[in-house]
């Protein structure tokens, strides 16, 4: 590994924006108004860490991931990988980075195209970055299986034939080909049922010990992300309300929001459980076209005031690593 | 003890498909009382929700089939009623709360008209009436300014709200049961805990009894007293819940239980997984369908299907470690 880079984030994110154009009304009537999927975004990682990114349904949390592997373009900000600003790479310069930062897809049943043989999927990157000969990729894709943990004799076979798990993991190879240093998991298991979950994550732990991967995992499933992340960011809405360190962030949760997604989550425990003082949120997350003025948190938020109604607050260090975005601190 | 107000005895429910016979359920018996609410818990085709749905006779024949067993609903048995005798106990008696609520509502008509449909169908009342109660319905699921929504189309709600609107459709004729299959599974967790704390409310008001079929062990936590954990298509143990969560005795719930990272654990630990795959129900195997996978695997757990075990009132096990010949393992969560 790279002992010069170790301690500097690999990935940093400064006031990343996109916005999707919709286009309303008819003929004569035409409007553009725009659906603010990630609304001023940062965020730093560090190498060999994992960062773990939650939220509800529209927050944004997908959306962060393609923009930063430049699936889609960013509206505006900056995307700095290691050192390198990548936010106005060209296709083919992007071309290069992609050989070091690769992502994991939520469904396994639709990330791999059922037309090849798993060989033809391990292998096309290797190809498309032009890496070894043909027989040494041959090689490189049986030694990949057995990584991770799949029999070299499947290469052959066509995905239909696996298992959602084993999917995943054939997915999980694909990306590993080109030997990333950075993986953008995307939901990578909330496909799979829960013994299988655990063992997809364990050889995510695993590799990452292994090859000093780092992670950006996203996923609703906020117990796995405490689990697998060292630090977590809370999304809402397009922006990040709170991050901090994983067992912090769950013990000493700041922004109200936090608070709620924190208490929501069922724990196996009948009598904790039953005694547990949960705190339910009322209402939907709001539309992100017509964000509501000043915190957007604010009309589910029961400490809201009026400064709240106003102005929109920063992601500010309140205590030591932990940044919250909310006027309560 | 009260009757049970449901009995399912020996269900037998198999789907025959082109590759052969899937044995989807394989005799399972189980009881439910009024008032209670029980999880039934299990990984996807162990057949929870096939046996949600042979309950209420809604298994698609051709190509499924309930091939034995009975359903008792009080004395009357559901698997021998007429399709006629089944429309009355659906939705009155019993009724169902399906996972998606993105697909479960009929898209071109207004919710009220929904809500009311059910209504009009089971009970005596005008059309008036059933505005009124529907209008009711919906302000009991807790949905705000219920005299507009009764008037919108079902994609007009986000995700959460249409699941309260089936809540609203489950419960409309104060039925005896409610089996709610995987009800909070394509939702958000804030939504989720809404939905559970509604699930909750609705079995202290109406005394309904509720059957709660999920993959999810701590969803079952919070709000049933009775648990039942499924695998290929066979009950492995069945408990109360403190009996379940904190002294459960199958390997295979040892295995889910380890499986999931709690989110109130203190350090990381590794995940405990449970090797392979869940076996293939075209053909089960003849013992325990989990000895395949479990650690403690003795010679006859692979020639003989296990009985239950009952060392505790209540506390059933389907494990030949049970048994008294059996090695004693140790036996730690």
């Amino acid at each position: 590994m790279n002992v010069k880079t170790i301690d500097g984030p690999i990935l940093q994110v400064k006031r990343l924006k996109k916005y999707f154009p919709i286009k309303r009304g008819g003929f004569l009537k035409k409007e553009t108004v725009f659906v603010k999927a990630i609304d001023e975004v940062s965020f730093n990682v560090k190498k060999g860490e994992t960062l773990g990114l939650v939220g509800e349904t529209g927050s944004g949390k997908t959306t962060v991931g393609r923009t930063i592997i430049r699936l889609y373009k960013p509206t505006s900000g900056q995307i700095i990988f290691n050192g390198m600003d990548i936010t106005n790479f060209s296709e083919n310069k992007m071309q290069k980075v992609r050989k070091e930062i690769q992502m994991i897809f939520q469904d396994p049943y639709a990330s791999l195209d059922p037309r090849l043989t798993v060989e033809e999927i391990v292998t096309e990157p290797m190809e498309i970055h032009n890496l070894y000969t043909p027989e040494k990729r041959r090689e490189r894709a049986s030694e990949l299986l057995n990584i991770i943990g799949l029999n070299p004799e499947h290469l052959n076979r066509f995905p239909h034939e696996f298992s959602g798990g084993q999917r995943q993991r054939i997915g999980l190879a694909r990306a590993l080909a080109v030997e990333p240093q950075f993986i953008v998991c995307d939901e990578p298991v909330s496909a799979l049922d829960v013994s299988i979950q655990a063992q997809i994550i364990n050889t995510f732990e695993d590799l990452q010990e292994q090859f000093g991967l780092t992670y950006l995992f996203i996923s609703h499933d906020i117990a796995m992300v405490k689990h697998i992340s060292d630090n977590i960011a809370v999304m809402y809405l397009g922006r990040i309300m709170e991050t901090a360190p994983s067992n912090e962030i769950y013990k000493h949760p700041l922004h109200p929001y936090t608070q709620a997604l924190m208490t929501a989550v069922p724990i196996p425990d009948p009598q904790a459980e039953k005694k547990r003082a949960r705190i339910v949120l009322e209402g939907d997350i709001s539309s992100n076209i017509n964000l509501p003025k000043g915190c957007r948190f604010r009309p589910r938020c029961k400490y809201a005031k009026k400064i709240c109604e106003e102005i929109e607050p920063k992601l500010e260090e309140k205590e030591t690593n932990h940044f919250v975005a909310c006027h309560l601190y | 003890m009260t009757k049970p107000i449901l009995k399912v005895e020996n269900l037998t429910t198999q789907f025959l498909t082109y590759a052969g016979i899937v044995q989807a359920v394989r005799g399972i018996s189980f009881e439910i009382y009024p008032g209670e609410a029980i999880g039934l818990v299990g990984e996807s085709g162990c057949g929870k929700s096939v046996t949600g749905l042979s309950i209420m006779r809604l298994i698609p024949d051709p190509p499924g089939k309930i091939v034995s067993g009975s359903v008792y609903l009080d004395r009357k048995n559901l698997l021998e009623s007429s399709e006629k005798e089944m429309r009355n106990v659906r939705g009155n008696e019993i009724s169902m709360i399906f996972q998606d609520p993105m697909t479960s509502l009929n898209p071109v008509f207004s919710i009220g008209y929904q809500i009311m449909e059910t209504l009009l169908l089971h009970q005596e009342i005008t059309k008036k009436q059933a505005k009124e109660k529907a209008i009711e319905l919906l302000d009991m699921v807790h949905i705000k300014s219920p005299e507009e929504v009764i008037n919108r189309y079902p994609h007009q709600l986000s995700g959460g709200m249409r699941q309260r609107v089936m809540a609203a459709i489950a419960i409309s004729c104060d039925p005896k049961i409610i089996i709610a299959d995987e009800p909070t599974t394509s939702l958000d967790v804030t939504i989720q805990a809404q939905i559970l704390n509604l699930l909750n409310d609705l079995k202290t008001k109406l005394n309904s009894s509720i059957v709660l079929i999920t993959h999810n062990l701590a969803v079952v936590a919070g709000l049933c007293s009775r648990v039942l954990v499924m695998y290929a298509g066979l009950i492995m143990e069945e408990g109360t819940d403190m009996q379940i969560y904190n002294k459960p005795m199958h390997p295979y719930t040892w295995g889910l239980m380890k499986a999931v990272p709690k989110i109130n654990e203190e350090e990381k630990e590794r995940l405990t997984t449970i090797p392979g795959l869940p076996p293939d129900l075209l053909s089960p195997p003849k013992g325990c369908p989990f000895a395949l996978r479990c650690d403690y695997a003795m010679q006859i757990c692979f020639q003989k299907k296990p009985p239950f075990f009952e060392p505790q009132k209540g506390h059933k096990i389907a494990c030949w470690l049970m048994d008294s010949r059996a090695p004693r393992t140790k036996r730690s969560m």
